[in-house]
This record gives C-alpha cells, sequence and structure tokens, in this order.
C-alpha cells in the first residue's frame, strides 16, 4: 500500500459514522486528497449533508466538523433561497473571501455539499475549476451508492 | 432596528412548528431554507430549516413585526445567536408530541437563557390536541422555577389566531 492509500484509509477509518458506510467515505477522502493535491493553496475540505451533517473530510485539529458542516449548509440554503428569490436561478456556489483566505461551498449533487478552505490566493479559477470537479466527483459517488 | 420596529425569534424543537407559525402570521411569503432531512429529523418530517425562516406582520397600532425563525436542531446553534441580535423577544414552541417535551422545554429555556433575561418570552405549546398527555402544568412548574415572567399557551401554530394571541401576549410582557 503506497503512502496516500494509507493516508486516505487511516482518515476514512477515523471518520466512521452512521451516516454514511466506510467505502463511500474512503472514496471521498480519496476525491478531497486528489483536489487537495492538484491545488496547494487548498489547505482543508469537507462534504457535508445538505441538512449538516459531516460525511468526509480533511481537516486541521482546530476545525471542528460538526459545526463547519451545520455552518456550510445553512449558508448555502440562505444563498439558494436568495438567488431563486432574485430569479437568478439554482445556486452553483457560494464564495466567501475573507482576509487570510477564501472559502467556496458548491454543491455536490443534490443532497451533498462540498465546503474548501484556502490560503490567500490569487486566482480563484484556478483552485476553483478542480474543487468543481471534485464536487463532481463526490456526486457520482453519491449516485451511486443511493443507486445500490 | 428602527422606532416602530421589532424583531422576534421563534425557536423550538424539530417539528415543533417554527416554520408554521411565521408563514399562518407573516404578510408575505415566507423566505425559508429548507432541505431535504437525513437525521433523526425524517422521524417527524421529510424538511428541515437550517439557517433561517423570516417574515413580517405590520400591526394594527403600525408597529412592524420582524419574525425570524431559527433551526431546531443544537448543530445549528450558531444560527440561534446571529438571529437573537437586536431582538426583543422569544417565542418557544413545545412539542408536546415530543418523547420528553418538558425536557426540550428546559433545554431552549436554558440555551437561550442570556438572551430571554434580557428580553422576554413566551411558551406556545403545540399538539397539545393529540399528546397522550397533558404537560401544561408541567411546563409552567419549569417557568415558575427559572422565575421568569412567562406566558404559557397551549396553540396550533397553523392557526393565525393562535399564533397571534402568542405574539401579542409577549409583546405585553416586553
Amino acid at each position: 500500500m503506497d503512502v496516500t492509500a494509507e493516508i486516505v484509509k487511516t482518515v476514512s477509518e477515523q471518520q466512521h459514522n452512521d451516516i454514511a458506510p466506510a467505502s463511500i467515505i474512503e472514496k471521498m477522502v480519496a476525491v478531497i486528497k486528489e483536489v487537495m493535491e492538484q491545488s496547494d493553496e487548498i489547505i482543508a475540505a469537507i462534504v457535508t449533508s445538505s441538512d449538516g451533517l459531516p460525511w468526509a473530510q480533511i481537516l486541521p485539529d482546530n476545525f471542528d466538523d460538526k459545526r463547519f458542516s451545520a455552518m456550510s449548509s445553512a449558508l448555502l440554503a440562505l444563498s439558494m433561497t436568495m438567488a431563486r428569490e432574485a430569479g437568478r436561478g439554482g445556486t452553483k456556489n457560494l464564495m466567501i473571501e475573507a482576509e487570510n483566505g477564501n472559502i467556496y461551498v458548491l454543491q455536490a449533487g443534490p443532497t451533498l455539499l462540498l465546503t474548501v478552505f484556502t490560503k490567500a490566493n490569487k486566482n480563484i479559477g484556478l483552485t476553483l475549476a478542480p474543487t468543481r470537479r471534485a464536487s463532481e466527483q463526490i456526486a457520482k459517488i453519491k449516485k451511486e451508492y443511493d443507486a445500490n | 432596528m428602527r422606532v416602530g420596529e421589532h424583531k422576534i425569534i421563534f425557536t423550538g424543537s424539530v417539528g415543533a412548528g417554527k416554520t408554521a407559525a411565521i408563514s399562518c402570521l407573516s404578510d408575505i411569503p415566507v423566505v425559508g431554507t429548507d432541505v431535504a432531512a437525513t437525521d433523526e429529523t425524517l422521524n417527524k418530517k421529510d424538511f428541515t430549516t437550517v439557517a433561517m425562516d423570516y417574515g413580517y406582520i405590520q400591526l394594527e397600532d403600525g408597529e412592524l413585526i420582524h419574525l425570524y425563525g431559527t433551526p431546531g436542531q443544537e448543530r445549528f446553534n450558531f444560527m440561534w445567536e446571529i438571529l437573537c441580535q437586536g431582538g426583543v423577544g422569544l417565542v418557544l414552541l413545545v412539542d408536546a408530541t415530543s418523547s420528553d417535551p418538558v425536557a426540550d422545554c428546559e433545554f431552549y429555556l436554558k440555551a437561550f437563557g442570556k438572551f430571554i433575561e434580557e428580553t422576554g418570552a413566551v411558551i406556545g405549546i403545540t399538539r397539545a390536541d393529540i399528546a397522550s398527555n397533558s404537560i401544561y402544568e408541567q411546563v409552567q412548574d419549569v417557568v415558575i422555577e427559572k422565575g421568569y415572567p412567562i406566558a404559557v399557551l397551549e396553540i396550533d401554530a397553523r392557526n393565525n389566531e393562535d399564533v397571534n394571541m402568542l405574539v401579542h401576549a409577549l409583546m405585553a410582557v416586553l
């Protein structure tokens, strides 16, 4: 087993919970790991349910997964309501530009969200593109899981 | 908040009727943030509020009351703090059919304790008509023990008159 696979396995074992089976968490952690490798500006990421429960994550110790999951769902839900009421249609993602870095909350299929945390970065597109692909992969994993 | 405008907050456990109460009271369609539930909420309903509900009513005397509803689950307690900012009072809804409604009541009274002490509160017991036991007296006892001047009413959260009465009871103690 190579180092990456070992990390993914360890992280996903730690995250096993009643909500999602370990095999799904493992696949999602692998996607998160890949996107973090593609963009060194991404320092943390978490997959959550649309009602704010954590599914899979790679977060620093001082990040509370439950709290950030709930916040991600609240933020995206409110953004969707605002966009819809303003006639802007569906919400693809939410972007928070903060002093020390950005936070992106993306829809990952109908029932999951992907939230990534970045260092202060100059090129949003360079980070957002791989993050968007990751959200699509996560949506696909969930869809396959739902189908079985 | 401008003169003649007030903000009140509706809280309580999942399925207690917060969204319903604001919907039936509000002059405008409620700004809601319902999403599909995946947790134990599913035992009660399919959708749940994750950020807030918002509506408003204009009272007969011209006062404008902004109505904010919180998510019920404790994991959204950061929204409780955000929504209470600038608020003048709390409406606590207690579902009489929940597994331990008195514990629910005590939990939210404690969680919003500081806000209640600074402002005021009223308690609406919902689904009392279909609950196996009356919890009215027990809830009264909790309130008396806390020493708060909190009115306790049994209401139907979908009934405009009932919710109106609750809000007026709250405004009377503020």
